[in-house]
């Protein structure tokens, strides 16, 4: 099978052509033509270093093979509770805005502590609700940033 | 020179630095001491609140708190639970851990204690000679060396990123420097790379990167390996007997009067930090001691102990010079503050020592208030603070993830922003799987806008690429370059013909 980091090295291959491309294909105003120094100068010499040293990657990626090499430690990792906190990330970004401040980040507090296993509820949602709240407060009246506390449909 | 210390000293000395000090170090010991969870990204949780403060001088000092802290909890969870919250107290806990199992958990963490408060501050001593004097050197640096100057700083850090990983490393910088080309840039005013993306516009956030690449991957990894390495509350050792005696006050001293200096001049040297200077500290104290005390290293050893806590705090005191004087960071860690000076609207290099002595000098002068501090607040504080520990990692990590989501939120007050970070986190775990550093990255994003500003000037006003070999501390600048990236390969290959002539 392939080596994780060979795969990894193929893929920036792709980015740095990707990157390359555009560079190349920068729409330079008349002006910059003349320019000794032009807006996508050194973004082109960057794509063919990337483009270079990914290709030595690929073919001499080192013995340091980073966690991939434990083939038995990504079975017993925890993939689940990862995804599950991964989407819960993604839902509280998507609902910062219409839940509110305070109560999107209390479900994200206490949602995630479920994931993980924590089933004292009496404990687990007042401190995710103070959390919540006092960092609202500090947020928005110590430091002076504008955090919306309550669904839009309450304000 | 008189004037402006007197300034950074009444600045440092004023009531609210003072507290921030304080705030930042207990912070910084309290997050530090979570496993897993390094400075780079306490750090970067704390830069949205540093940023917030508006003013520079307070916001550096804190940070510099928070970076102190972080290592000082570092060594305690070394120390207490074997299990380091950073890789620069790796080597503490070589003889601290074996000291806490003999009922020793609060000698070991005064030694600690006492080690880090002298490396800091004969560090930050040589810092106060040091950094004016490369001040006045880089103010003979014209845009050219500053494009050199930034090539040495990212390669020194590939090359030391691990002889098997300088590739990846290299790769990693390159990658980080095209990130930081997103977006619009002082030369150019019209966005480049933004795929058509207002929200790209003015580049990447560089909180949203830092977060993206070092908290979220950390607390990921934090539930990726549950059931590995968690701390249970009855492990926790107990601490009591801070004390320590003449007799092992004096075994102390001459290791911490040599790491201190050595710490120092690894710390900066760019590329090597804490990490690199406490592993190298712990083996030279190792190789000079006597017979009967060498025995005694790995199984609780004061000189084991003393000498990577010493190196390690006089390392980071270390690079500050490089960040200070040339505006060249030396390390993530320092990368990430240049990235929060940045935002401040404060570019370090050799104009801040006279343009902004009060910066530059309460910084400095702060360094060693925050080593006092750990030393008189923390260490006595230390048993409540350890609980810590033994909170469940159930609460624990949403709580660590939030702190990272919301500190890029508030800096843009825009979701995108959390959606980009995650994207981000989930690239930066897969790089950490496959053993691709993220450090390099970092310095790649922050010096990289810088790098193409200074290139471009230099190329304008020589009217090509002459000026790389035509200056001459430009050209030397890029041979050290080199030297630095192909070194360790030939000494390899020495080795191996030395290995095979003997036999």
């Amino acid at each position: 099978m392939i080596r994780p980091d060979r795969i990894v090295a193929l893929l920036l291959i792709a980015f740095s052509i990707g990157y390359g491309l555009l560079a190349w294909n920068y729409a330079l105003l008349p002006f910059e033509e003349q320019m000794p120094f032009k807006p996508n100068t050194m973004p082109v010499g960057l794509a063919i270093a990337g483009i270079i040293l990914a290709v030595a990657v690929l073919i001499f990626p080192g013995g340091h093979r980073g966690l991939s090499s434990d083939a038995d430690g990504w079975r017993r990792f925890d993939w689940i509770s990862t995804g599950a906190i991964f989407l819960l990330m993604v839902l509280y970004a998507l609902t910062l805005r219409p839940l509110g401040y305070v109560l999107s980040t209390t479900l994200f507090l206490v949602l995630g502590a479920i994931v993980l296993g924590e089933r004292r509820f009496t404990v687990l949602i007042p401190v995710a609700a103070i959390t919540a709240y006092g960092t609202w407060y500090l947020v928005q009246q110590v430091l002076g940033v504008f955090l919306r506390p309550w669904p839009e449909l309450l304000i | 020179m008189l004037e402006g210390i007197l300034q950074g000293l009444t600045t440092a000395l004023s009531f609210y630095n003072l507290l921030m000090v304080v705030i930042g170090c207990l912070i910084g010991t309290f997050i530090g001491m979570l496993p897993g969870l390094g400075p780079m990204s306490i750090i970067a949780i704390m830069i949205p609140v540093a940023i917030q403060l508006g003013n520079p001088a307070a916001a550096l000092i804190m940070l510099a708190g928070v970076y102190y802290g972080a290592i000082f909890g570092g060594s305690t969870s070394s120390i207490l639970i074997n299990a380091p919250g950073v890789a620069g107290t790796v080597a503490t806990s070589f003889d601290g851990y074996p000291m806490a199992r003999q009922g020793k958990a609060g000698k070991a963490l005064t030694i600690a204690a006492i080690a880090s408060f002298c490396g800091g501050t004969v560090g930050a001593v040589l810092l106060f000679g040091f950094a004016p004097a490369l001040s006045s050197v880089a103010i003979l640096f014209w845009s050219s060396e500053y494009f050199a100057l930034m090539v040495l700083g990212m390669t020194a850090v590939a090359a030391f990123a691990g002889r098997d990983q300088v590739l990846k490393a290299l790769l990693m910088t390159i990658v980080g420097v095209m990130l930081a080309t997103v977006g619009e840039s002082a030369l150019h005013n019209a966005p480049r790379f933004t795929l058509g993306l207002m929200d790209l516009q003015s580049g990447i956030y560089f909180v949203t990167l830092v977060m993206g690449l070092f908290a979220l991957p950390e607390a990921l990894f934090l539930i990726l390996r549950r059931g590995k390495g968690v701390v249970e509350s009855d492990k926790l050792m107990k601490i009591e007997n801070l004390r320590i005696s003449k007799a092992e006050a004096k075994q102390m001293a001459p290791v911490i009067g040599r790491q201190s200096i050595a710490g120092f001049l690894i710390g900066v040297l760019p590329g090597a930090g804490a990490t690199i200077a406490s592993f190298l500290g712990y083996a030279m104290e190792r190789n000079i001691a006597p017979a009967g005390d060498r025995k005694q290293f790995g199984k609780g050893s004061i000189k084991g102990l003393a000498a990577p806590e010493t190196a390690n705090n006089a390392a980071c005191t270390g690079s500050f010079v490089p960040l200070l004087t040339l505006g060249i960071p030396g390390s993530g860690t320092t990368a990430i503050l240049l990235g929060a000076l940045i935002a401040l609207n404060v570019s370090p290099g050799p104009g801040l020592m006279t343009d902004r002595p009060e910066v530059f000098w309460s910084v400095i002068i702060s360094m060693y208030v925050g080593n006092l501090v750990l030393l008189m607040l923390n260490l006595p504080l230390i048993p409540y603070i350890a609980r810590l520990l033994a909170v469940p990692r159930n609460y624990l990590v949403p709580f660590v993830l939030f702190f990272a989501l919301i500190g890029s939120y508030i800096g843009q007050n825009n979701p995108t922003e959390l959606l980009i970070m995650i994207g981000l986190g989930i690239v930066a775990t897969i790089f950490r799987f496959t053993g691709f550093p993220l450090p390099p990255l970092i310095i790649g994003f922050i010096l990289g806008g810088m790098m193409e500003d200074n290139l471009g000037r230099a190329i304008r006003r020589s009217g090509g690429i002459e000026f790389l070999w035509e200056r001459p501390m430009t050209l030397a600048l890029l041979i050290l370059a080199l030297i630095l990236l192909i070194a360790p390969y030939l000494l390899d290959k020495l080795k191996i013909r030395e290995r095979l002539m003997s036999n």
